[in-house]
């Protein structure tokens, strides 16, 4: 299972067995264990899982975010320099200039004490050299390119001028403004209405058209995956549930969880009858149980599932057979003909 | 259709305004006037389901809080069980308010953090029921508890030791305890997570056909509101656009801006999702204190025509219980 084999050298973003810990009062907490996956140029990588899953800790160990009981160990490979190995000095040449990150809540991300224009600019004075007259120039440009009316006028304001819909896009715009290669979008659509939400996907693909840049997708939206998304993976509980292409995961999926809250999400298209939900409450990441983080609210668990990790490990499909660059993979200790899913139902869309 | 009893509760042009600054908040700045509801209409029969859609600020919760006389309505009628309640003293809506209950958005902010579970959950009983003894409120509370998926064992918890699932079904179990004809449930959901969604969407619908609720159900997440609605009512800067059956609007939905909304929904399918081309709102809800002239739509419509600006279209009954507002609805996209 190694996976220098599976992915082509030319991988833009390499992670390598990253694992995030936090040191607390009650106890080491393991938010992300042994996550491997590449991204190329061009292409967009979703993560998708509830709350306390380990999304976000991954996109911020990714920048060096992490934060100061916070640890992550593993590698994380970017133009043949490991990124957790990086000084902090090291590290501010390349976050917002060649990786950057557009955080979940544009209301506290953005800082309400300066004007859109004075936290655009700064990004382009500190990597580019511009003066301030230049960056200003360019970030009317960009924030032209992500649809703000009247950008010119509209930068000398404050974030709560904006609107929720456009302040996500001056976060977008901001993070876009020294064509980075990756994008980090963490839940960049969830405090948004559908109709913002669809002009926001519009955009970033059009984006990605026109950039070429890669996105890490961060999300628990799967309509949203299924719009924008190459490669999946599925996390619980910090730990991949089942990877692969878009096609296998919506087609083939066989992990418990991953057929689980997409039986929970009430589907547009199927009809009013009940929703098929999973009992318990998503895990808490202080107490996670010795097996699979999943078992405790698994139909199938057995006394294995408690007792052991289960391995992330290759399988054979054939959506994945079409697309070798994403191998298919999924740890559980049931093989899918055991569960009875998957084949009779045909995917994940209803 | 014809045939319903006389509704629960009925609510003609329901309009709710507030006085605010308009330019800067200084005392001297000339006062406006925002419009948050202007004109909602709808009935809602005993044991139904009515969803409120729409996209934040067009006045959903604002409509919630009036019918229980948490904003004052400021023109329009709501009658509850035919009874006028607009204008109504504060002693007639404490009555009234036995039968009109509310769950809340927030699900841990709703809820009193210096009280125990039992506390909040007796609370109701404790104010309107003041005969019941208080060892019958506490055998109601347990049995409560149990029917929303609690145990009895946490009656003597705070609500900071809950999950936000469980703290809405605390929540769910206040709002139960005087047996309610009515439950205004705004965004009961939206806070929680996916797979806990489906646990209190499904909870509200059985308590539903166990109990005989009616349940006004608000939420901006079109596909919860159709698990759980039989009626959908769409609105758009406060007023209402299209009340139509839930079969009618997710399968034919006639009013433009309705039809925008679900097209904006993604399809849980990668490759029909790439394919569809499909035609966004462009633009922004436009301000409620200064919505545009006619159709409060028509800025932001695809069909828009020079009628639209100039005429405000009223409610129109297609003749199967289903209304649209709008000068050119037709069925289909």
């Amino acid at each position: 299972m190694s996976d220098s084999k599976q992915t082509p050298n030319d991988a833009l973003l390499q992670v390598r067995n990253l694992q995030v810990q936090f040191a607390t009062n009650d106890g080491p907490v393991y938010a992300v264990n042994g996550l491997n996956f590449a991204m190329q140029r061009g292409e967009t990588l979703g993560i998708v899982g509830e709350s306390g899953s380990g999304k976000s800790q991954t996109a911020l160990a990714i920048m060096g975010l992490l934060a100061r009981n916070g640890r992550a160990t593993g590698s994380v490979d970017y133009q043949g320099r490991n990124l957790l190995a990086l000084t902090e000095q090291q590290l501010n040449t390349v976050r917002g200039s060649q990786i950057a990150m557009a955080f979940q809540d544009p209301m506290t991300a953005l800082n309400p004490y300066l004007t859109v224009e004075r936290q655009m600019t700064e990004t382009l004075q500190l990597h580019k050299g511009m003066d301030r007259k230049m960056a200003r120039a360019s970030a009317v440009r960009m924030l032209d390119a992500v649809k703000i009316p009247a950008a010119a006028s509209r930068i000398g304001m404050y974030p709560h001028e904006f609107s929720g819909g456009m302040r996500q896009r001056v976060m977008l715009a901001m993070a876009l403004l020294c064509e980075p290669a990756i994008l980090l979008a963490d839940e960049p659509t969830t405090a948004l209405d559908v109709t913002v939400q669809a002009q926001v996907l519009a955009l970033l693909r059009e984006l990605q058209q026109d950039m070429g840049i890669a996105i890490l997708l961060i999300t628990h939206d799967l309509g949203v995956i299924a719009g924008l998304c190459d490669q999946v993976l599925v996390m619980y509980g910090g730990r991949v549930m089942e990877q692969g292409s878009v096609g296998h995961i919506f087609h083939e999926a066989s992990h418990p969880y991953t057929r689980g809250p997409l039986g929970a999400i009430a589907r547009i298209n199927g009809q009013g009858g009940p929703l098929v939900p999973i009992a318990g409450s998503p895990p808490q990441m202080g107490q996670l149980p010795a097996g699979c983080p999943f078992a405790p609210r698994c139909a199938w668990a057995d006394a294995l599932c408690d007792a052991q990790v289960p391995a992330l490990q290759d399988i054979a499909a054939p959506h994945a057979a079409q697309n070798l660059h994403y191998p298919a993979r999924r740890a559980c200790h049931r093989p899918p003909e055991l569960l009875n899913i998957g084949q009779s139902e045909g995917g994940l869309h209803g | 259709m014809a045939e319903h009893p006389p509704p629960l509760l009925q609510v003609r042009d329901l309009q709710v305004h507030f006085p605010v600054h308009t330019n800067g908040a200084w005392p001297w700045a000339p006062w406006g006037t925002v419009k948050a509801v202007d004109s909602v209409s709808f009935d809602l029969y005993a044991g139904q389901t009515l969803g409120v859609v729409g996209e934040s600020g067009c006045g959903k919760s604002t409509l919630a809080r009036a019918l229980l006389n948490l904003h004052p309505a400021t023109a329009g009628s709501i009658l509850w069980n035919g009874k006028q309640m607009v204008g109504a003293s504060k002693a007639q809506w404490m009555a009234v308010r036995k039968d009109i209950q509310m769950v809340f958005q927030d699900p841990l902010a709703s809820l009193n953090p210096r009280m125990t579970a039992g506390q909040i959950i007796g609370e109701p009983l404790r104010i309107h029921r003041p005969d019941v003894t208080a060892a019958d409120r506490a055998q109601k509370v347990r049995t409560l508890m149990d029917r929303v998926g609690l145990t009895a064992q946490q009656v003597n918890r705070y609500p900071h030791e809950f999950s936000g699932g469980q703290c809405q079904r605390i929540g769910i179990a206040r709002a139960l305890i005087l047996e309610p004809q009515l439950v205004v449930c705004d965004e009961p959901v939206s806070a929680l997570d996916v797979s806990i969604q489906a646990q209190i969407v499904n909870l509200l619908a059985e308590l539903q056909k166990d109990l005989g609720l009616a349940l006004l159900f608000i939420a901006h997440d079109l596909a919860v509101v159709r698990h759980i609605s039989q009626r959908v009512m769409v609105m758009y800067l406060g007023r209402t656009m299209e009340i139509a059956s839930r079969e009618a609007l997710y399968s034919a939905a006639r009013h433009p801006y309705s039809q925008a909304l679900l097209a904006a929904i993604p399809i849980l399918d990668p490759e029909l999702e790439r394919q569809r081309s499909r035609q966004l709102l462009a633009g922004e809800l436009p301000s409620p204190l200064n919505p545009p002239s006619g159709c409060v739509f028509h800025t932001r419509c695809p069909i828009a025509q020079a009628q639209c600006s100039a005429a405000v279209p009223p409610l129109q009954s297609d003749g199967q219980g289903n209304q649209t507002a709008c000068h050119f609805a037709q069925a289909g996209v």
